[in-house]
C-alpha cells in the first residue's frame, strides 16, 4: 500500500470502515511510515462519536453479573476479608443488590432534612467496625436536581451523579465545590447531558470536606463560586 | 485531558491505579462512572436486548483483565472502554447481518488496541454534548456516511453500494466529515477549556 493509497483510505480506516485485509495492511504501513500525521487526530474524532450517543441506564442485572464476574478475579485487598457478602440497603430498592467482594456489612440508614435537601445516608461497615467502601450518599434538591455520591474513602475518591440538571448555554458550566474549613475548592466542571444527567469523579478528602456544593459558573469555571449554589449537600458526621 | 463527565487526569489516574491493583472496589466505581455511557453506545448500535448487555459486560471485563497494562499516559480509560464497546458492538451488528464473524471482524483479537487507538484515546474529546452538536454541523451527506460507518458497521464499499455512490465519493465524504468533526471539536474544546 502506497502513501497515496493510505491517505485515500484514512477516513474509512479511522471509522473502522475498512474490510479486515485493508485495515491490517494499512496498520502495517503506519507502523513503518510516519508521514500520515492526521491519523491519530482522525481516529480521535471518530472516537468522539462514541460520546455523542445518549447515555442509557443499563439493566441492574448487568451490574450484578459484572461484579460477580470480577469478584473471583480480584486481587487481595489489604485489610478486607474475602467472604463475598450481599449488601441490601433496604430503604432504597433502586440501589438493588450491591455485591461487594470481601466486605461484611451492616447498613444504617439516616434521613436528614437539611435546608432544601434531604439525604439518605447509607453507611457500610466492615466486621471490625471500620468504615468500608463504598459509602453512598443520596440527595434530593427542591429544584428538582437529585443524585448521589459514591464515596471510596480509602482512595479519597468519589463519584458524583446528578440528575434533573438543566442543560446550560455554551458559555456556562456546572462547577462542583468541596467545602471545608478553608472555604470552597473547585472539584471540577461539567455540562449536563440533554437528559439532565451528569457524573463526575472527584478527589475528596473526607476529613477535610464538610459539604459538596454545585453552582453555575462561566465557561472554564471560577476560582471561587460566583453565583448562589444550586445544591449545598453537607456530609454529616456519622 | 478531561475524561468522561468532566473527570480530570488525576481522577482517571486514581481509577486506573485501582484497576491495576485489581481492587474489588474499582469495578463498581468504573461502572458507576461509565456504565450509562457504555450502554448508550452499545444500545445505539445494537438496540435493546441481550447483545448490547453482553457487549458492555465483555468490554468492562476486557478493561479489568488488561488493567495491568493501563497507565495514565496510555489514554483515558473511558476512551479505551468505549473503543472496545464500539468494536464488539460493530462485530455483533455485522454478524447479525448473517455474515460469518471471521469475515467481518476487524481484528481477530478485538481487545488488542493498536497504537493508533491508544494515542487517539489520549486526545479524544468525550464531551457528549459537544460531540453531538459538532455532528449536527456536518452536511447531511457527510453525516450520513459517517453514521453508516461508525454506528451501523458498514464498510466504505458497502456504503457505496447502499447509497449507490462512487466509492471515491464515499471515501471523500468520510474523510472530509471527520476532518470537519475534528475542527468543530477542537474549536469547542479551546473555547471551553477545562
Amino acid at each position: 500500500m502506497t502513501c497515496a493509497e493510505v491517505e485515500d483510505l484514512l477516513g474509512a480506516f479511522a471509522l473502522g470502515a475498512l474490510p479486515p485485509d485493508a485495515h491490517h495492511e494499512l496498520l502495517r504501513h503506519l507502523s513503518s511510515c510516519d508521514a500520515h500525521e492526521d491519523v491519530v487526530a482522525l481516529r480521535a474524532a471518530a472516537l468522539s462519536l462514541a460520546a455523542s450517543t445518549p447515555e442509557r441506564t443499563p439493566p441492574p442485572a448487568l451490574r450484578d453479573r459484572l461484579l460477580d464476574a470480577v469478584s473471583g478475579e480480584a486481587g487481595p485487598a489489604p485489610g478486607i476479608s474475602h467472604q463475598p457478602t450481599t449488601i441490601a440497603t433496604g430503604r432504597r430498592p433502586s440501589l438493588g443488590r450491591i455485591r461487594l467482594n470481601a466486605v461484611a456489612v451492616a447498613a444504617a440508614l439516616a434521613l436528614l432534612a437539611i435546608g432544601l435537601l434531604s439525604w439518605n445516608v447509607v453507611l457500610q461497615v466492615s466486621d471490625d467496625g471500620a468504615a468500608a467502601v463504598p459509602v453512598v450518599y443520596e440527595f434530593e434538591g427542591a429544584s428538582g436536581a437529585s443524585g448521589r455520591v459514591l464515596f471510596l474513602e480509602s482512595e479519597a475518591l468519589a463519584v458524583l451523579q446528578f440528575r434533573g440538571l438543566s442543560p446550560l448555554p455554551a458559555d456556562r458550566v456546572y462547577q462542583v465545590w468541596t467545602i471545608g474549613p478553608e472555604g470552597a475548592a473547585s472539584a471540577g466542571i461539567f455540562n449536563a447531558s440533554a437528559d439532565g444527567v451528569a457524573r463526575i469523579v472527584v478527589s475528596l478528602e473526607r476529613d477535610l470536606t464538610t459539604a459538596i456544593a454545585l453552582s453555575e459558573e462561566p465557561s472554564g469555571g471560577s476560582e471561587q463560586p460566583t453565583s448562589d449554589p444550586l445544591i449545598v449537600a453537607p456530609l454529616e458526621e456519622f | 485531558m478531561p475524561g468522561a463527565g468532566g473527570t480530570t487526569d488525576q481522577d482517571v489516574e486514581k481509577l486506573i491505579e485501582l484497576l491495576r491493583r485489581r481492587d474489588p472496589q474499582a469495578m463498581p466505581l468504573l461502572f458507576e462512572a461509565l456504565g450509562r455511557r457504555a450502554f448508550g453506545l452499545a444500545y445505539r448500535i445494537l438496540g435493546d436486548g441481550p447483545e448490547a448487555e453482553d457487549v458492555v459486560q465483555d468490554a468492562f471485563l476486557a478493561v479489568w483483565r488488561q488493567s495491568d497494562r493501563l497507565d495514565s499516559e496510555r489514554g483515558s480509560v473511558a476512551a479505551l472502554l468505549l473503543t472496545i464497546v464500539h468494536r464488539r458492538a460493530i462485530d455483533s451488528a455485522r454478524a447479525r447481518r448473517k455474515r460469518a464473524v471471521h469475515e467481518v471482524s476487524l481484528q481477530p483479537e478485538v481487545d488488542a488496541l493498536d497504537e493508533v487507538d491508544v494515542a487517539a484515546a489520549a486526545i479524544a474529546t468525550l464531551d457528549g454534548a459537544a460531540a453531538h452538536r459538532s455532528m449536527d454541523l456536518l452536511p447531511d451527506d457527510q453525516r450520513r456516511v459517517i453514521e453508516l460507518a461508525y454506528f451501523d458497521g458498514f464498510t466504505h464499499v458497502e456504503i457505496a453500494e447502499r447509497l449507490e455512490l462512487p466509492l471515491g465519493t464515499v471515501k471523500s465524504r468520510l474523510r472530509l466529515g471527520l476532518e470537519k468533526l475534528r475542527e468543530a471539536l477542537k474549536a469547542r474544546t479551546s473555547s471551553d477549556v477545562r
